[in-house]
């Protein structure tokens, strides 16, 4: 068979369904509790609303519009709740497709509203609901998705797209520390990976109780690298294993800094790579147990 | 329709690598374009290396660029700009933010014993905000979030005056710090 023949069967294989509504659910209650973390702290009225309507938003970005439907003191927290509600309704797949792409709406314009705070992990769960509403599977509410019957079947090409991202986000990232910073790899001065977690502004770690452990750094600097630019097993037989590495290194930043979401949101990806693995493995459980 | 859908598929995918090439989506658009810049990279990397990378700054430059700037129109709306150069290198110094009430102070960043308001200064969205006022001693949020801090203050502390937000700069591994830049809002107004 041909290249083009091989990727054609791939993007057409019927699989599961449940590694994408798995992803939906995950994607969409991470960036809820992200927002309801915001209230939480009394955050909305000042961080969605700008300074001259009492807010701390200092600039936006050229596409801010929604100030032009509403007043700008309540533009921002309306919006807050709609892209709350949104992700709401598609964690429980009511109305799922058009409230992934209103939701993704809500929450760019509250991205232009303050752009310093919107970041990559930002940028990426909203590439991933765009996906989803394109290409997912009929969504359906977490206690349908998963309970017990036959499985109900998708095509393979929305979770192929999206292992395509994360190989693309973590080459990208890997290929930029090193161009910026060889450090990395060579030490040199203190490692990279210690200046990063024992930063106060980011790092929980102590400065100066772990500065005698620069050859852990070292390793762990140079292991997180192997690891980023070994991204395109993502798209082999070998994702599961791979994958190992990533969510370790995920809930170490979790555990090691002040990220929020960042860890949580690209964990909420990772159905796409062991949903299988783990649904055939309780198929053959049961299949045991009977 | 396999193959149509198939090569839709391809179409994205592409796409996607388009704007977020591995090691080209953080680039300068003009990187390595002044005899200088290259003589400069010649003195530390191998010449075949810094010919390589002009060669592909050029590409990127002049294709790449290019055709990113004209996808800007899809990815505005969803905000879906695709680069992820994540946390490229950790900071040269030791900086963290402390707050003084009326010279007293109340909050150090990373510090126990100073928590006021460190659990809100330290949430996803505000940290890279104080990061950046703590950095670059400006940011486009700097008098809404220094007006904040001190209407907080009011609030915790009764009748206080003046609210000083000073970022404090010093070596690794930071057990000293010196106060780099500052700044002061004052009562009422906290401006």
């Amino acid at each position: 068979m041909t290249a083009w023949g091989r990727f054609v069967t791939a993007c057409s294989r019927q699989e599961d369904d449940r590694a994408l509504q798995a992803v939906r659910i995950a994607v969409c209650c991470v960036v809820a509790l992200d927002l309801l973390r915001v209230a939480q702290l009394g955050l909305v009225a000042q961080l969605f609303v700008p300074y001259e309507a009492g807010g701390m938003v200092g600039e936006s970005h050229w596409a801010w519009v929604f100030d032009r439907v509403l007043p700008p003191a309540v533009a921002g927290p309306t919006l807050w709740a709609t892209t709350l509600g949104c992700m709401v309704l598609g964690a429980l797949g009511i109305a799922a497709r058009p409230a992934l792409v209103v939701g993704a709406l809500a929450y760019a314009q509250l991205g232009h509203l303050d752009p310093g705070a919107d970041l990559g992990i930002d940028r990426l769960l909203r590439t991933v609901m765009l996906l989803l509403a394109v290409g997912g599977p009929p969504a359906l509410s977490p206690w349908r998705a998963f309970q017990g019957g036959a499985a109900r079947l998708t095509r393979a090409w929305p979770r192929l797209l999206l292992l395509w991202v994360l190989v693309l986000v973590y080459l990208s990232a890997g290929t930029a520390k090193l161009v910026n910073q060889p450090a990395w790899v060579v030490p040199h001065g203190r490692p990279v990976l210690y200046r990063i977690l024992a930063d106060p502004l980011a790092g929980r770690l102590d400065a100066v109780a772990v500065q005698g452990w620069d050859w852990l750094f070292t390793l762990l600097g140079q292991g997180t690298i192997a690891l980023e630019l070994s991204a395109p097993l993502l798209l082999t037989r070998f994702a599961p294993r791979w994958a190992v590495g990533a969510v370790v290194m995920h809930l170490g930043i979790a555990g090691l800094m002040h990220l929020g979401m960042f860890s949580w949101g690209m964990l909420a990806l990772y159905p796409a790579v062991y949903a299988g693995p783990v649904i055939d493995w309780l198929a053959r459980r049961r299949r045991g147990l009977g | 329709m396999e193959q149509v859908r198939a090569a839709l598929v391809l179409v994205a995918a592409l796409l996607a690598l388009l704007l977020s090439t591995p090691g080209l989506d953080d680039l300068r658009p003009n990187e390595l374009s002044t005899p200088e810049e290259q003589a400069r990279e010649r003195a530390k990397w191998p010449g075949f290396a810094v010919d390589l990378a002009t060669a592909v700054a050029r590409v990127n430059e002049h294709v790449r660029v290019p055709l990113v700037d004209a996808l800007v129109p899809l990815e505005v709306p969803f905000r879906l700009k695709q680069s992820w150069s994540l946390y490229t290198d950790g900071p040269k110094r030791v900086m963290r933010l402390e707050v003084r009430v009326d010279g007293r102070v109340v909050s150090r960043t990373g510090d126990p014993d100073y928590p006021w308001l460190t659990e809100s200064l330290q949430s996803r969205r505000l940290r890279a905000m104080v990061a950046r006022l703590v950095k670059e001693g400006e940011s486009r949020n700097e008098r809404g979030l220094t007006r904040w801090v001190g209407r907080r203050a009011s609030e915790d502390f009764p009748g206080c005056r003046e609210v000083v937000l000073a970022a404090m700069w010093g070596d690794w591994p930071g057990e000293e710090l010196h106060e780099h830049h500052r700044f002061v809002v004052r009562a009422p107004e906290w401006q």
